[in-house]
C-alpha cells in the first residue's frame, strides 16, 4: 500500500500528467491597435473580426472586438496585412495595414473620404450630372 | 443595409450582375425616352434628398445603426425605372465616396434595393391609394423597406451556405439567416416607418408637381 502511494505521488509530479494545461509567458511589446466606431460615434463593441497576413487567404487571427471597438494585433511579417469587421446585420469594414519589417505601420488604406466630404462630394455629383442631363436634354430637343 | 465587398459569394453576385446589367440598360432607354426639362431637376434634387438620407446613421437598440433608404420616395415621384437608376447611381456614390456597399455588391443592392424595393413601394401604393392615399404611401414605403431588408438577410444569410472552405468554414459573410434575419428585419421595422413618414410628408409638400411619375 505504501509503494501504490508513492507511486501516485511520483506519478502526479512527473510532467506527463501536466501535459494538457497551457503554459504561458507575458510579453510587454508593441501592437497595432485599429479603433472603430460608427459614424454616429458608439463603437462596435463584441463584432467578429478577422485578420489576413499578407498574401494570405485564410484568417491569422480572428475574434471579437474587444468592449472599446478595438482590434488589437501584433504583426510577425513585414507586408499589407487585411482587417475585415463583420456585423451580423452585414455593415463592415476592411482595411489594409502595410507593415514595415520592425512591424512599424507605415500606411493606412481604408474606404471612403471624410464624411462630410463625402456627403457634399456626392450631392455635387449627382446635382451636376441632373444639369448635364438637362443640358443634353435641352440640345436634343432644340436639334431635332 | 448596403452589403460591402468581399461579403457575397461569386455565386451570389455574378448572377446577380447578369440579371442587373440588362435592367439597367432598359432603364436607361426607359428613362431617356420620358425624361423632360421639369423632370429631370426634380429628379436630380430627390436623388441627392436620397443620398443624403443614406449617410444620416441612426443608433438602434442593441449597438448597432441604421439609415433611411430613400428609394421609396424616388419609386412613388417618379416610378420604378427612374427610382431604380437613381438609386443605383446613389449606391455606386456610397460604394466610390464611403465605402458602404461596395463594387461586386453592387448589382445585388441594386437589383434589392433599388429594383426590388422601388417595385414593391409603386405596387403596394397602387393597391391601397383608394383606401387611404397618405396611409398608402407611409405603408407601401414602410413594406418596401421591410420585405427588401428581409430579401438582403436572405442573401447575406445564404454565403455560408453557398462558400466554404474545405474544413467547413464561411468563405466570406459568416452568420446564417437564423441571425442576419433578425438583426436586419426588426431594426427596419422603425426605419421603414420613419422612412414612409418622411416620404409621405415630402411628397406632400412637393404637392402636385410630383404628377411626373412615369411608372
Amino acid at each position: 500500500m505504501r509503494w501504490l502511494g508513492l507511486l501516485v505521488v511520483l506519478g502526479l509530479c512527473s510532467p506527463g500528467v501536466l501535459a494538457h494545461d497551457i503554459q504561458y509567458r507575458v510579453q510587454a511589446g508593441q501592437a497595432l491597435v485599429v479603433e472603430l466606431d460608427f459614424p454616429y460615434g458608439d463603437p462596435p463593441i463584441y463584432e467578429s473580426y478577422e485578420v489576413f497576413r499578407p498574401e494570405e487567404s485564410v484568417a491569422f487571427q480572428v475574434g471579437r472586438t474587444d468592449g472599446l471597438g478595438r482590434v488589437t494585433l501584433v504583426p510577425d511579417r513585414p507586408g499589407d496585412w487585411r482587417l475585415r469587421v463583420t456585423t451580423d446585420d452585414g455593415h463592415g469594414l476592411e482595411l489594409t495595414l502595410a507593415v514595415d519589417a520592425q512591424a512599424q505601420l507605415e500606411e493606412v488604406h481604408g474606404p471612403g473620404l471624410p464624411r462630410l466630404a463625402a456627403v457634399l462630394a456626392g450631392v455635387g455629383y449627382l446635382l451636376g450630372l441632373g444639369g448635364l442631363l438637362l443640358f443634353w436634354r435641352h440640345r436634343h430637343r432644340a436639334g431635332s | 443595409m448596403h452589403i460591402p465587398d468581399g461579403f457575397l459569394s461569386p455565386q451570389t453576385f455574378l448572377p446577380a450582375a447578369a440579371l442587373a446589367v440588362p435592367a439597367w440598360m432598359y432603364a436607361v432607354r426607359r428613362v431617356a425616352a420620358q425624361l423632360d426639362e421639369q423632370t429631370i431637376p426634380r429628379l436630380a434634387v430627390l436623388t441627392a434628398l436620397a443620398f443624403v438620407l443614406t449617410t444620416v446613421m441612426i443608433p438602434l437598440p442593441g449597438g448597432t445603426s441604421g439609415h433611411l433608404l430613400g428609394v421609396g420616395l424616388l419609386a412613388l415621384a417618379f416610378g420604378i425605372w427612374p427610382a431604380f437608376l437613381a438609386y443605383s447611381l446613389v449606391l455606386l456614390l456610397q460604394a466610390l465616396l464611403f465605402g458602404a456597399g461596395g463594387i461586386t455588391s453592387l448589382p445585388v443592392n441594386a437589383l434589392i434595393m433599388g429594383l426590388l424595393g422601388a417595385a414593391l413601394a409603386v405596387g403596394l401604393h397602387g393597391l391601397l391609394r383608394r383606401w387611404h392615399a397618405a396611409t398608402a404611401q407611409v405603408v407601401a414605403v414602410w413594406l418596401s423597406v421591410l420585405l427588401s431588408a428581409t430579401a438582403m438577410a436572405l442573401v447575406l444569410g445564404a454565403q455560408p451556405l453557398l462558400a466554404t472552405d474545405d474544413a467547413g468554414r464561411p468563405l466570406f459573410f459568416p452568420f446564417t439567416a437564423a441571425v442576419t434575419v433578425p438583426a436586419i428585419v426588426l431594426p427596419h421595422l422603425l426605419i421603414g416607418l420613419g422612412e414612409g413618414l418622411l416620404t409621405w410628408m415630402i411628397l406632400r409638400m412637393a404637392g402636385p408637381r410630383r404628377s411626373g411619375a412615369m411608372p
